[in-house]
């Protein structure tokens, strides 16, 4: 097996793909979970290390309050109900960058359970069940290429808090794997609980992927897929595990429960060469913490601090205010930009509009200067003016981005550019007649075309038009105007 | 509940102690024996009863404010380290995952 | 004042003369390290001796006493301190070739206390290895002798603490109890040792055994100067999320010598079957003492007893199978020096070579218990006795102001007797268990000798009543003389014997 299925097939596949996704996220908490260790990215090597944190002997974890507190929030933006009574778990393994020999996990009491995410069109969403949200410590990082012969461990990164998301297998594609995880690291995002950024590592997934014939509602066997980087990674190796289970099943073979390696350069999944050893991780109660109560007025106020959260965004832009799907998409995804079309709204401009101009003259220029939108220079409620002189057809669109340049430029308002350019649109319908009449006088070939059938002509006689008026007449009013005419006098 | 030298030799793996095979038949006698007596529990009616984790009851784990604090000095954090490479601990080539975690 | 040997003045009696200055820190220190040296040769109590460290911080001591500072209630005080306890830049090996060469970079907070108090750290005492035993047999280094019989076991865990302090090594020392192994050691050696209520002292910096019983507790020759120690050790410590928020009590100002209308519990099950006949003899003997001054005897029943061995052998297994998962041989502590390929085989063969046998038992038999399959009718169940041990304890406590009964069923074993025999060993911890698997106070003084060996009596109290315990124990020792009494110790290989 070694061609790698390409996106897209889905419909001529005999099988479906079943997915589950674990991910993990790093909280933005300034120190780590149960020390005082500063979490800053990028410090050099063991020098955010303590005693706790390193694991030596007689030390004892105290528990970050707020590190408790952004895992509530998380689980109650996946909608998640909330244990009464938390508590902490040992779990014990062996490993170089577990500086324990256990983490300090959740096991049956995690701080969410029983939560969802919405998925897909908001007009027709799917909804992918959450089993659990948990907290736990992080592991060092082990390196592989600093010593020679030799691999090295960096304690920074122990004790980091992480939240451990795990979904049920209600995934149904790649396709699918991709947009839970966009909406995931959206919700991470707007409760600001997480950065989720792959590429940083402080967005980790793995893959449960099993596969079954189409119509069957048996769970096939899975295969955990580790080592996945990026999103686009995490849908090809969904694709190309599925294949190759259904391969091996197709030609009469049996699958192992095994985890397997997702190898980024050749586009496959490898087993693990070491003996798959039994995991029994031997959970009990941490009895360096006591339980810890999420007493529901605390669990409450939280709620109530929640911003507007993406899935209700979402619906909002595409069911009330009748964005597309893509466009609301777009905005959704970019907190900051969406928080400038909202303020474009409370200023009064009009949805579609509005999103139209952030989508692509406003991320253009945010794009062009590789800033984010608080570099952005035209406070919203001036931009709102300017469309509202669209809107009215004081201006033309045309003249309106050119409006819009200049008012980036300078700052300067919209009115006094209009003005200032002489770029006030002539919508006096008489003033329009006269000329539209004069230009069907001198236009009798057009005029005859256009009766007989073609409709190009119109758009040749409109450009007369604009080109008597300097291009400052209302091209929509024009086009009526003329329209009207041309039909009269037949 | 008997318990035979596999037991004990599967125990070992899970907590990653190499016994030696003098090691072995003696510990497994041991642990027999201590077996045999803590098996003596089974006879305690604990239906319903409530297993005790801590001392106290309903209390509820301390707190800290999310602070920083400089930890130890990169030389501090080493000094004990059996062998370290510059400012990292080094253990031998992890080839299983070919990859940092 | 310099009649008396400078290693016979107590705790409290040599904090009150330095602080007034009416006796130098220096010279108190000196003389203890010449105590030292010329017994420990013997005894075997000490795995390293602070030295010059220790007479420097003694002339700091004295210096702030010339400038007219307080240097503090424990002012020049020795104090010896059970290896497993963490002080900076001073070996700390819990008897076990696993930290042979570790030197923490950090003090327990016990040890930050005891130095703000003025307190001089004169050594590291011996125990078993990672405090697991019951006689310091255990430990991969040295064998301490009982300062009263140097051919019998001082007890354990914390064996080196107490011998130091029978043989007038230090005034004070510190132990940790987990099964009994601060009032074993003190009843075999003759001296006071007190275990905490569990979170009473904070364990952060104590070297963990197992974490839902481990209290770190002081040793001294009487209540009067327990007290004092209790004093500067207890509180709530931020770092130790299992400290108690409860305030402490005025342990010195509640000697009173008064014990009228005390209600003293005998349960009778310590002083039955398993406990050998003279020693129950010998501590309802010294009830009747107390009894005679007043205090109410009341015979009660604890019916679990017979369960807290076995639970105690579980839960603490269980709990130390996993704390001691962290020597792993990467950041610190022994490596093999043995080639390995992998990471696996350099963990296992680490911890092969680190751990002695008891402590490989104990983990083999902990990871058992916690183990797929095994957890409900072990762990899970050891856990559910434990409750109804607690509520006991409560019942009859609810009843009672405390509980008294041997210490341990028999005096001091000679040394190699029950070694090999872990049964037989932990048979000696019949009587201190239940106190730390319901995390209750309890106290070990001196009521008596047996053919020259000291015996002890425990006092079990409520929680957070370390108060009452001391009361009692003071006024006892104020009727009493067992507890002034020293080991010969005089030629070489004379046995110890009564003063």
């Amino acid at each position: 097996m070694s061609t790698p299925v390409t996106a897209g097939t889905a419909v001529e596949r005999p099988y479906e793909i079943v997915v589950g996704l674990e991910v993990h996220v790093e909280l933005t908490t300034e120190s780590k979970i149960f020390c005082s260790c500063p979490t800053r990215f990028g410090a050099e090597p063991n020098s955010q290390v303590c005693p706790v944190c390193l694991g030596l002997p007689g030390t004892l974890p105290v528990l970050n309050r707020r590190a408790l507190e952004q895992a509530v929030r998380a689980a109650l933006a996946l909608n998640c109900r909330i244990q009464p009574v938390a508590k902490f778990d040992r779990k014990n393994y062996h490993y170089p960058d577990l500086v324990k020999g256990y983490q300090i996990s959740q096991y049956d009491l995690p701080v969410g359970y029983e939560g969802w995410l919405e998925v897909g069109d908001p007009a027709n969403p799917r909804r992918i069940r959450i089993r659990r949200v948990h907290l736990e410590e992080d592991t060092g990082k082990s390196l592989h290429d600093q010593a020679p012969g030799a691999s090295v461990v960096d304690y920074n990164r122990s004790g980091i808090p992480l939240l451990e998301i795990v979904s049920e297998p209600d995934i149904r594609s790649a396709e699918e794997a991709r947009d839970y995880l966009m909406h995931l690291r959206q919700v991470m995002l707007y409760t600001g609980v997480s950065d989720a950024r792959m590429e940083e590592g402080s967005l980790r997934v793995d893959c449960n992927v099993s596969v079954r014939p189409r119509g069957s509602d048996v769970f096939g066997t899975i295969t955990e897929i580790k080592n996945l980087n990026s999103f686009r990674s995490v849908v090809r190796a969904i694709e190309y595990e599925a294949q190759r289970q259904w391969e091996v099943l197709s030609a009469g073979g049996t699958l192992r429960r095994e985890t397997r390696h997702w190898d980024e350069r050749r586009e496959v999944t490898v087993a693990l060469r070491r003996k798959e050893e039994a995991h029994d991780y031997r959970y009990f109660p941490d009895p360096d913490l006591l339980p810890v109560p999420l007493p529901a007025d605390w669990v409450e106020e939280i709620r109530a601090s929640l911003p507007e959260l993406p899935g209700a965004r979402r619906r909002r832009y595409v069911l009330d205010l009748d964005l597309s799907v893509r466009d609301a998409d777009t905005l959704v995804g970019d907190p900051g930009l969406a928080g400038y079309f909202e303020d474009l709204l409370a200023a009064g401009a009009e949805a579609r509009a509005a999103a139209s101009w952030v989508l692509t003259q406003v991320l253009a220029w945010l794009n062009a200067q590789g800033a984010g939108i608080d570099a952005f220079p035209v406070p919203p409620a001036r931009l709102a003016r300017l469309l509202r002189l669209v809107d009215e057809g004081t201006i033309s669109m045309t003249a309106a981005k050119d409006v819009f340049e200049e008012m980036v430029r300078t700052g300067a308002e919209p009115d006094a550019v209009v003005e200032a350019r002489g770029l006030r649109q002539i919508s006096d319908q008489a003033a329009l007649l006269e000329i539209v009449d004069r230009v069907l006088a001198a236009n009798p070939q057009p005029v005859a075309d256009y009766r007989a059938g073609r409709q190009q002509a119109l758009g040749f006689l409109v450009g007369q038009v604009m080109k008597e008026t300097r291009g400052r007449a209302n091209p929509q009013l024009v086009n009526d105007l003329l329209r009207q005419r041309l039909s009269s006098d037949g | 509940m008997p318990v035979t030298p596999d037991d004990v030799r599967r125990v070992a793996q899970l907590a990653s102690l190499e016994l030696d095979p003098d090691d072995e038949t003696r510990l497994v006698q041991k642990v027999q024996q201590v077996v045999e007596y803590v098996d003596r529990l089974q006879a305690v009616d604990t239906a319903g009863i409530e297993p005790l984790a801590h001392p106290y009851a309903g209390s509820s784990t301390p707190m800290r404010p999310d602070t920083a604090r400089e930890g130890l000095p990169v030389d501090e954090v080493l000094a004990n380290a059996p062998d370290r490479f510059g400012p990292f601990f080094r253990v031998p080539r992890m080839i299983e995952e070919g990859q940092d975690d | 004042m310099t009649d008396r040997p400078l290693t016979e003045l107590g705790v409290v009696e040599t904090a009150e003369a330095v602080r007034r200055g009416r006796l130098r820190a220096e010279e108190v220190t000196r003389a203890h390290l010449d105590r030292i040296a010329a017994v420990d040769g013997r005894i075997r109590a000490f795995l390293h001796v602070t030295g010059e460290a220790a007479l420097a911080r003694a002339r700091e001591i004295d210096e702030a006493v010339r400038r007219g500072a307080d240097p503090g209630p424990l002012a020049g005080v020795p104090v010896a301190v059970k290896d497993n306890i963490c002080t900076r830049g001073v070996p700390t090996t819990a008897a076990s070739r696993m930290l042979q060469d570790f030197v923490p970079p950090y003090d327990a907070t016990v040890i930050e206390r005891l130095n703000a108090a003025g307190a001089i750290i004169i050594g590291k005492t011996n125990l078993d290895e990672f405090a697991m035993g019951s006689s310091t047999e255990h430990s991969a280094f040295q064998v301490t002798a009982n300062p009263w019989d140097e051919s019998r076991v001082p007890g354990g865990s914390s064996g080196g603490s107490a011998a130091a302090v029978a043989a007038g090594e230090a005034p004070a020392a510190l132990g940790t109890d987990t099964g009994g192994s601060i009032r074993l050691p003190a009843a075999f050696c003759g001296v006071t040792g007190l275990k905490p209520t569990y979170g009473r002292v904070s364990r952060y910096g104590a070297i963990a055994f197992a974490s839902s019983l481990d209290q770190i507790g002081p040793f001294a020759r009487d209540a009067r100067d327990t007290a004092r120690l209790l004093a500067v050790l207890a509180g709530y410590d931020q770092r130790d999320s299992t400290s108690a928020q409860e305030p402490t009590a005025d342990y010195e100002g509640a000697l009173t010598g008064d014990v009228r209308g005390l209600k003293i519990g005998l349960p009778a099950e310590y002083f039955g079957e398993g406990v050998d006949s003279r020693v129950a003899q010998a501590v309802r003997e010294a009830v009747a003492v107390l009894k005679d001054a007043g205090a109410q005897v009341v015979e009660v029943s604890l019916p679990y007893t017979s369960y807290t061995l076995p639970v105690y052998h579980l839960v603490a297994t269980a709990e130390a199978s996993s704390n001691l998962a962290r020597y792993d041989g990467v950041r610190y502590g022994h490596r093999t020096s043995r080639r390995v390929t992998s990471h696996g085989d350099l963990i296992a063969r680490s911890r092969g070579e680190g751990f002695g046998p008891e402590v490989k038992l104990r983990i083999i038999l902990g990871t058992f218990a916690l183990s797929a399959g095994y957890y409900d009718q072990y762990y899970g169940k050891a856990q559910q006795v434990r409750r109804l041990i607690k509520d006991d304890f409560e019942r009859v406590l609810a009843q009672v102001d405390l509980l008294a009964t041997p210490t341990a069923p028999t005096v001091a074993f000679p040394i190699g007797e029950r070694a090999d025999d872990p049964m037989a060993m932990y048979m000696a911890d019949i009587c201190t268990t239940g106190a730390n698997l319901a995390g209750l106070p309890a106290l070990s003084i001196p009521c008596g000798f047996l053919d020259g060996l000291p015996v002890g009596l425990q006092l079990i109290g409520r929680p957070f009543d370390e108060a009452t315990l001391l009361r009692a124990a003071d006024a006892y020792q104020r009727l009493t003389d067992h507890h002034l009494r020293r080991p010969a110790l005089a030629a070489a290989g004379a046995a110890g014997g009564g003063a």
